[in-house]
């Protein structure tokens, strides 16, 4: 297994800039895959040289549960830094002992998580900032340091 | 502590964490206290189909969860297709098209249902352990299908047959075809890592010019040792094949391309 990362890495992956991506396209292009789930991805190479995708999720059964998901690539196996999930489900935190009902809630991944042998992203706490996929895919690309949609733009 | 007490706390506790909230339509949603590794809760709800019958689905939830950490399109071939299938059979669950649904029950049934229901749910969602810790049996199909579905006239377990009749020497996947053809060696070990080696070399001696490329199961497994003699001798190095199988096809394919325009330009200028 690779190593954990620690905080101040997962803090910093997240914070490195980033170059803008057409929200409008990566969500217009979103295909149904064969377990009637749509998505679509995005390859990204931070401004620091790191490697990300960035993947889109929705279900056809139920437009909230749609998740929006940062992953760090450059290191072997994937790692998901950030999910930003729709409200279809209840979320506990297993460490904390702290849950979170059936609304928008934001996972970010930590060392203590991935210590305790659980998703790095285990641990996740509750927002208002969004309601739909749209808006989860606006936080996530204002959150984790992409260029804002003015800026030049990657598809 | 007396066995009537204690069967009494634990049906109390179990109870305590089980809700059920009526959600549009009809349906119900039945809120249990299981769940993902992430934390995040199974999906369950109960829907009547008609003539007092219900059924309990996960409205292709499960999948889509196993999704953020895993390839899903691998899980219905190979050693994982072959377990999920088991699990469907033992909790009489069928897969709509990743919407898990165990069917036709009575009202009477439904709370035993629903209980069968999850635990097939969560031996569906352990099938993402086979990526992290039963690897070894899945990492040799998983190359081969990476490979073979977009290089289909890729030869397996390929062997010279002029010098090598005995197939001592073979070569995971060979993509042929031009003056250099692409031999690709799954790692997953140091022993595999030295195996490729020799027979690179053996190849080499051979005056046999290939283009070499290991694809290693999780290169945090291997000694820096056979890491750096794989790099020493190799092309191409690609440290694990999960996450890594656009890239591999991608790295595949334009060498490919840049050895037949190498090869015909050669022609050309002959």
């Amino acid at each position: 297994m690779p190593a954990p990362l620690s905080d101040a890495q997962i803090a910093r992956l997240i914070a490195e800039p980033k170059p803008g991506i057409d929200e409008r396209a990566l969500l217009s292009g979103m295909n149904p895959d064969a377990n009637q789930h749509k998505r679509s991805s995005l390859q990204v190479r931070g401004k620091h040289g790191s490697e990300f995708a960035l993947y889109v999720r929705q279900n056809a059964l139920d437009a909230f549960d749609f998740s929006v998901i940062l992953a760090y690539t450059g290191g072997g196996r994937p790692i998901n830094l950030l999910r930003y999930n729709g409200p279809n489900h209840p979320h506990v935190n297993k460490i904390e002992g702290t849950r979170v009902d059936f609304v928008p809630h934001i996972h970010v991944a930590s060392h203590r998580y991935q210590e305790h042998a659980y998703d790095p992203e285990g641990f996740a706490e509750e927002t208002d900032a969004y309601t739909d996929l749209g808006g989860a895919l606006r936080c996530m690309v204002m959150d984790a340091g992409f260029d804002p949609p003015d800026a030049p733009t990657m598809i | 502590m007396g066995s009537e007490r204690l069967e009494a706390d634990i049906a109390s506790a179990l109870a305590r964490e089980v809700r059920v909230h009526p959600r549009r339509d009809g349906e119900l949603q039945i809120e249990v206290p299981f769940f993902f590794p992430d934390g995040d809760g199974f999906v369950v709800y109960v829907r009547g189909v008609g003539g007092g019958q219900f059924e309990v689905t996960d409205k292709a939830h499960t999948i889509q969860h196993m999704s953020y950490h895993v390839d899903t399109t691998k899980l219905r071939t190979g050693t994982r297709g072959g377990l999920l299938e088991q699990i469907r059979q033992r909790h009489l669950v069928e897969d709509r098209a990743g919407e898990l649904v165990r069917t036709a029950v009575s009202e009477d049934d439904i709370a035993v249902s629903v209980y069968a229901f999850v635990q097939a749910l969560l031996q569906v969602s352990d099938l993402r352990l086979l990526d992290r810790e039963i690897v070894r049996s899945t990492f040799r199909e998983d190359l081969q299908e990476t490979i073979l579905s977009r290089f289909p006239q890729a030869i397996s377990n390929y062997f010279d047959p002029k010098h090598d009749p005995e197939a001592k020497y073979p070569i995971d996947f060979l993509l042929n075809g031009t003056s250099r053809p692409i031999a690709v060696f799954g790692i997953i070990s140091d022993e595999a890592g030295l195996a490729a080696l020799v027979t690179a070399k053996q190849y080499t001696e051979w005056q046999r010019p290939l283009r070499l490329v290991a694809v290693e199961n999780d290169q945090e497994q291997l000694t820096r040792r056979h890491v750096a003699w794989l790099s020493d001798t190799f092309d191409k190095q690609f440290s694990a094949l999960q996450g890594n199988e656009a890239a591999i096809v991608d790295y595949l394919e334009d060498e490919l391309e840049t050895a037949r325009l190498r090869d015909s330009a050669s022609a050309g200028g002959s």
